[in-house]
């Protein structure tokens, strides 16, 4: 984003005087629900919605999974999937109604005038075909093939990728996630748009790319006089991007205004709510003996986990043959008992790798792990049980880390049998019923399968797996960066509480800074593959040393928001 | 784009190529293995080359002329150096080098294979194409089910069926063939309803993942029109494991050859080698199975390499 970019085209309408009514979205009572089947009256998925979108304003809509955001920002692109279709209201897209539209001329109109970002850039994208014929598509149809190729040149100029040449001769698995996004919004603007609907375009990217293509959406928005709709979960996103904003729940608008006032002072109880979840509004937990000064850090007996220089490298297979790709690159991280660490970093940071290290998922190339003061790799038989019994880890995806054949009570017993094989039946599923209870989860549970559970409870599920075997240390990879805010500030809080009950050692990984303030003590940021930054959380967030960090911090998103 | 930079270089690279090769080379050696050790399993091979009523003398003296009484290592080691060498002992029913005798019904045999092949791609395509997007019921369930329900009958019956009604009741088709287009055209479709029900099945589950696929929605925002949607995202995007499995049921095609051939009688690989097993024509058995092993993978790596044109992230 340094060279600035070149102009691209500008319509002659934009460059004339101010036209009176510079809507470029009308939307009316949109209502939106299941292609009726006969007798039977489907409920709308999207109900009476209105919304309106400014030319070169951006404008925010807000809400949690199943709110119904998508589907509204979908319909208004043309884009629903054939089961669900627009059952009322009306759309109105750069001064014509879409709804009277036959098809065809609608597609016409809505290719036109509506680019359309979407969340996982990537898989956003043909697979097998390169940049260059995707894009081509995008241009308007019969443009010639020389036209067709600096129209392409110059969109990627304007989305700032430098490499245009390689970029347009690549596919798309060979690109960043970054890269692949901001080919994307270049594909969206290839029709010079009124509108760009992003729904989370930044959600799948690392925090300091997000910042780059948000930069370059509100970029593009001044230059452009585009309208934005930026659909989001990100309260911070919204805070910092967007000048109005819609607050959606359950299908419908609970609470719209001006951005800073609708943050700043909630009317509605679920905007509230919504507020109240997020991570950098909650009250970080720390707990008073931890924030003494550590009377004899070498202590062995404290120590209950350390990584001694470790080293890990991976066989990477490109199209241009083998690659070695630095995971670690001789990290060291001590980890006294009931300490409370996160490990922050970037994607390919290396964060992983080291968490599955630890926990014996990941050999290491070089280097020791020391487990109670023992190198895990000399351990005797029973030390290696009880190593294994002792650090547990929590995995991210709740939805693809319970088996999905196995109940609730299944998943649990497991590794009771395995650690605790003198337990009697009675005694296991005494046990299952308490911990049930401890992670919130009514015993009902018991026999539900994982496809019977939210994600919260799932990730519930997965944290009462961790608990059973009596760990010491939990390793926590990413556990609620699959949820919704309110759930993920339930998961929080729960984390917290066990921590203090159960005299627990956290080595928490994420790449939310926010997150980690809340729950941990000490921080660690990981940049590949090294330690750049380790110390209080509060100081080094305050007064970061390293210029990584202090650019991490700097690319949290609502940071005034955050303030208030 | 004219011009692929350095990056994604190439099409397919040699190296690709010669590593499916390498794999191919091992499984050649493990069914010409197969069929050496099968042979030998099966008691001293010299007794099924002479005449039930010869006597034990002459026994011993053909088991020794052929190296039956060696120790099973050397006999491996002679076998697995005429293979490599390509110097095979003499056909016993028709006398002198089997390889030429093999090789002189592979282009039948090809011909054949090849165009069972091919109606099966079609027709398992559209199949499986028309039960993944047909909006009514009927067109999305009842040609899988009909495709389904004959998968479950042999070969040779519906080889059978179709001569009794196109060749003998109708006449449209010779009943044996003569190995020229016309009586081609029944054992070609015998041979295609073997692998018609399994590619439209995995086709049309490709083809239901790749609708739902977040690309297609980004393809439908650039309102391109219907028939490029179809054709360049959808299908195309379907073909990578389809091809896969193309690549398995070769060896249903082989397989399948050897009764076809059979039944319709055509001058091809398949039908020599049940001819070779029924003379107890050792050498031309192990030739035959040779030729057909490396048929397979030939056809094998042909798939391979389409499919990694079509899908590059198999490239690298």
């Amino acid at each position: 984003m340094t060279a600035a970019p070149r102009m691209i085209t500008l319509d002659a309408e934009l460059l004339g005087p101010e036209p009176a009514d510079d809507r470029v979205l009308r939307v009316d009572d949109l209502t939106v629900g299941l292609r009726p089947v006969p007798g039977d009256s489907a409920e709308p998925i999207v109900d009476g919605v209105s919304l309106r979108v400014a030319a070169g304003r951006a404008v925010g809509l807000v809400g949690e999974s199943g709110s119904g955001k998508t589907l509204t920002a979908l319909a208004v692109a043309g884009l629903l999937p054939s089961a669900i279709q627009v059952v009322g209201g009306r759309i109105e897209l750069a001064d014509r109604e879409l709804t009277g539209l036959g098809e065809q001329e609608a597609r016409a109109h809505l290719a036109a005038s509506v680019g359309v970002v979407f969340q996982n850039p990537t898989a956003s994208l043909n697979p097998r075909m390169r940049i260059a014929a995707q894009l081509r598509e995008a241009l308007p149809a019969g443009t010639s093939r020389r036209r067709a190729r600096e129209r392409s040149g110059e969109l990627l100029t304007a989305v700032g990728i430098a490499d245009v040449h390689k970029t347009l001769g690549a596919f798309p698995h060979e690109l960043s996630g970054g890269l692949n996004q901001r080919v994307v919004i270049a594909m969206a603007l290839a029709r010079d748009p009124k509108l760009l609907i992003a729904d989370e375009p930044t959600t799948a990217l690392d925090v300091s790319v997000q910042a780059q293509v948000l930069d370059l959406i509100d970029e593009l928005r001044e230059r452009l006089g585009l309208g934005v709709l930026l659909v989001s979960h990100d309260i911070g996103v919204v805070s910092d991007r967007t000048d109005h904003v819609y607050v959606m729940s359950d299908g419908r608008i609970v609470e719209s205004g001006p951005t800073t006032q609708v943050l700043g002072d909630p009317h509605h109880a679920y905007t509230r709510q919504l507020l109240a979840a997020t991570p950098s509004r909650l009250e970080p937990v720390r707990v008073a003996e931890r924030l003494l000064p550590v009377a004899e850090p070498a202590s062995p007996v404290a120590d209950q986990l350390e990584v001694r220089d470790v080293r890990r490298a991976f066989t990477v297979r490109g199209s241009a043959g083998r690659a070695r790709h630095v995971a670690l690159d001789g990290v060291d991280l001590t980890v006294t008992k009931g300490q409370a660490i996160g490990l922050v970093g970037e994607s390919g940071s290396g964060k992983t790798t080291l968490a599955r290290i630890i926990v014996g998922l990941e050999r290491v190339d070089s280097g020791v792990v020391f487990y109670e003061g023992n190198p895990v790799a000399r351990h005797t038989r029973a030390q290696r049980r009880q190593w294994r019994r002792e650090v547990q880890y929590v995995f991210q995806d709740p939805y693809s880390s319970l088996d999905p054949r196995l109940t609730v009570a299944q998943t649990l017993r497991e590794p009771l049998e395995i650690n605790f094989p003198g337990l009697s039946r009675g005694e296991v599923a005494a046990r299952i019923d308490s911990l049930l209870d401890e992670v919130e989860l009514p015993r009902s549970f018991r026999d539900r399968h994982p496809s019977e559970l939210s994600g919260g409870q799932r990730q519930r599920v997965g944290i009462a797996r961790a608990l059973a075997t009596e760990p010491s240390v939990i390793i926590a990879d990413e556990p609620v960066s699959a949820l919704d805010l309110s759930v993920q500030a339930r998961i929080l809080r729960l984390l917290a509480r066990l921590r203090i009950e159960r005299d627990l050692t956290y080595l928490f990984i994420s790449h939310d800074l926010a997150v980690v303030r809340y729950l941990c003590e000490d921080l660690v940021v990981l940049r590949e593959g090294s330690v750049v930054e380790r110390g209080r959380t509060d100081d080094v967030l305050e007064r970061p040393e390293s210029p990584y960090t202090r650019a991490l911090v700097d690319a949290i998103p609502g940071r005034g928001f955050a303030r208030s | 784009m004219d011009r692929c930079p350095p990056p994604c270089a190439g099409a397919v690279s040699w190296r690709y190529i010669g590593g499916r090769l390498a794999t191919g080379l091992v499984a050649v050696w493990g069914a010409v293995t197969l069929v050496f050790f099968a042979l030998n399993a099966t008691g001293n091979p010299a007794i099924l080359l002479v005449p039930p009523d010869a006597p034990p003398d002459e026994i011993l003296r053909l088991t020794h002329l052929m190296g039956f009484d060696r120790p099973l290592p050397v006999q491996y080691w002679h076998f697995l150096t005429s293979v490599v060498t390509g110097t095979f002992p003499d056909s016993i029913r028709y006398g002198g080098d089997p390889l030429p005798i093999a090789l002189e019904k592979i282009p039948a045999s090809l011909a054949l294979g090849l165009t069972g092949l091919l109606i099966g791609v079609l027709l398992g395509g559209v199949i499986g194409y028309v039960s993944a997007t047909a909006r009514s019921g009927w067109l999305s369930r009842v040609p899988l089910g009909i495709a389904t329900g004959i998968e479950s009958v042999p070969t040779f019956f519906i080889g059978i069926v179709l001569i009794i009604v196109f060749a003998v009741r109708l006449g449209w088709f010779p009943v044996t063939s003569t190995g020229d287009a016309a009586s081609m055209v029944l054992p070609a479709l015998t041979l295609a309803f073997a692998f018609i029900p399994a590619i439209a099945r995995v086709f049309r589950t490709a083809l239901l993942d790749v609708l739902q696929a977040e690309h297609i929605r980004t393809a439908r925002a650039k309102g391109l029109p219907r028939h490029v949607l179809v054709w360049r995202h959808v299908v195309a995007n379907s073909l990578g494991t389809t091809l896969n499995v193309v690549g398995i049921q070769a060896g249903v095609l082989l397989g399948g050859a050897v009764v076809t051939e059979s039944v319709f009688g055509w001058p091809g690989i398949g039908q020599l080698s049940i001819n070779a097993v029924q003379n107890r024509d050792y050498p031309l058995v192990i030739v035959c199975v040779l030729a057909i092993a490396v048929g397979f993978v030939l056809i094998n790596l042909v798939v391979d390499i389409v499919a990694a044109v079509v899908e590059p992230r198999l490239r690298s």
